[in-house]
């Protein structure tokens, strides 16, 4: 009998520390948790470029999107429209994730490498991204894209190395040089 | 525009920001070795005229970290510190050839970083800013949107990663794109923006 109001006792005790524990690591787990919906959110979104899954694809944006790039701005419909053409006009797509994982619970920050090939040219290019993501209801409802424009003019042209698979900002062999600095 | 020349935001000279960039090797002369004892009469010079403060407070809480050292964040690179740019990558001993040889060869003067956002997750940290910056053979003065990220190791900054459209500014030049109006929102172009590009042409 004693045993056994021992083992309630203890059982009780186990369980008020669990709760207070759940408590106290609450608000840490529910950001981690958020960051972990924004980051398979957005990786999910990215994979649709090399898949061509338009449905997936559409389904991730939010209504009321605003996607940033250097080139300009799209609503949901107009970036759905660009993924339409691009699939047309790119071959073989490769979406490369990188290190970078940063939330607060509101935005979520990632780095990653698009790299794709011109169906025209044959010209491939492999340029690192950093992206700045909002969600709401689930969907993503702002991303702005940072890249270095000439990064993908000058690996067509020969100029810079691709370094696939290397997520950074500049191909990855390629140390900063004086002239660089501006 | 890697971060050393970009952090100066109230330096006004081009040897404030060369200072920055050659200061920040202060704390591992001993790893160096060779290469410092060589290059160290140039750094010697820029670093007598302003002494690192000493840190108040060691942490890696991101949000505890920038307030107290975020204005000078130069000063307290880690020794194992990488730098990843539009431009390249950099390290400790990289930055120290490169203080060295743009001494007098700034192409911009006059760096300001404002209306800096950030997000804190512990050790790590982003930034989306604005950037400004004077050409020293014309003096144009680009405005450019940058997002940053950061990482914290024995309270310095080990792992800085910058990235921004560096066609931006010789867009501005050419009178293709407008400036940012300084209250809008960071993007990577600005809202007044008329030109559009196709995305990743």
């Amino acid at each position: 009998m004693r045993t056994f109001e021992f083992r309630k006792i203890v059982r009780g005790g186990v369980l008020s520390a669990l709760l207070v524990l759940l408590a106290a690591t609450s608000g840490w787990a529910a950001a981690a948790t958020e960051k972990a919906v924004a980051q398979e959110t957005l990786r999910r979104f990215l994979k649709c470029w090399e898949t061509g899954d338009r449905e997936t694809f559409a389904a991730l944006l939010h209504p009321r999107l605003v996607f940033g790039y250097p080139g300009g701005r799209l609503t949901r419909d107009g970036l759905i429209q660009t993924f339409d053409t691009y699939q047309t006009q790119k071959k073989e797509i490769k979406i490369y994730f990188g290190d970078l994982s940063v939330s607060d619970g509101k935005h979520y920050i990632a780095n990653y490498q698009f790299a794709a090939t011109d169906r025209v040219t044959g010209k491939r290019f492999a340029v690192g991204t950093g992206a700045i993501c909002e969600l709401s209801e689930g969907k993503i409802v702002a991303l702005r894209e940072y890249w270095d424009a000439g990064v993908s003019e000058q690996q067509k042209e020969g100029l810079l190395p691709l370094d696939e698979g290397k997520v950074s900002p500049w191909p990855m062999s390629v140390w900063l040089r004086p002239e660089e600095i501006n | 525009m890697v971060l050393e020349a970009r952090a100066p935001i109230d330096g006004k000279s081009r040897g404030r920001a060369r200072r920055s960039l050659a200061c920040s090797l202060k704390a591992v002369w001993p790893m160096l070795g060779l290469a410092v004892a060589l290059s160290f009469g140039a750094v010697a010079d820029v670093c007598a005229q302003e002494a690192v403060p000493p840190m108040k407070k060691i942490t890696n809480n991101s949000a505890e970290w920038i307030p107290l050292y975020g204005e000078k964040w130069w000063n307290y690179y880690h020794a194992d510190f990488e730098g990843f740019f539009p431009g390249g990558r950099s390290n400790i001993l990289h930055d120290l050839y490169l203080a060295k040889v743009r001494r007098n060869t700034a192409l911009t003067v006059d760096w300001q970083i404002f209306g800096r956002d950030y997000t804190f997750d512990g050790e790590w940290f982003a930034v989306e800013w604005f950037y400004r910056a004077t050409n020293v053979a014309d003096g144009f003065q680009q405005w450019e949107s940058t997002l940053g990220v950061g990482r914290l190791k024995d309270g310095k900054m080990v792992l800085w990663t910058e990235y921004f459209d560096d066609s931006v500014g010789a867009l501005q030049q050419l009178g293709l794109l407008p400036f940012y109006r300084k209250d809008e929102p960071k993007f990577p172009w600005p809202e007044g923006a008329k030109l559009s590009l196709p995305y990743r042409p």
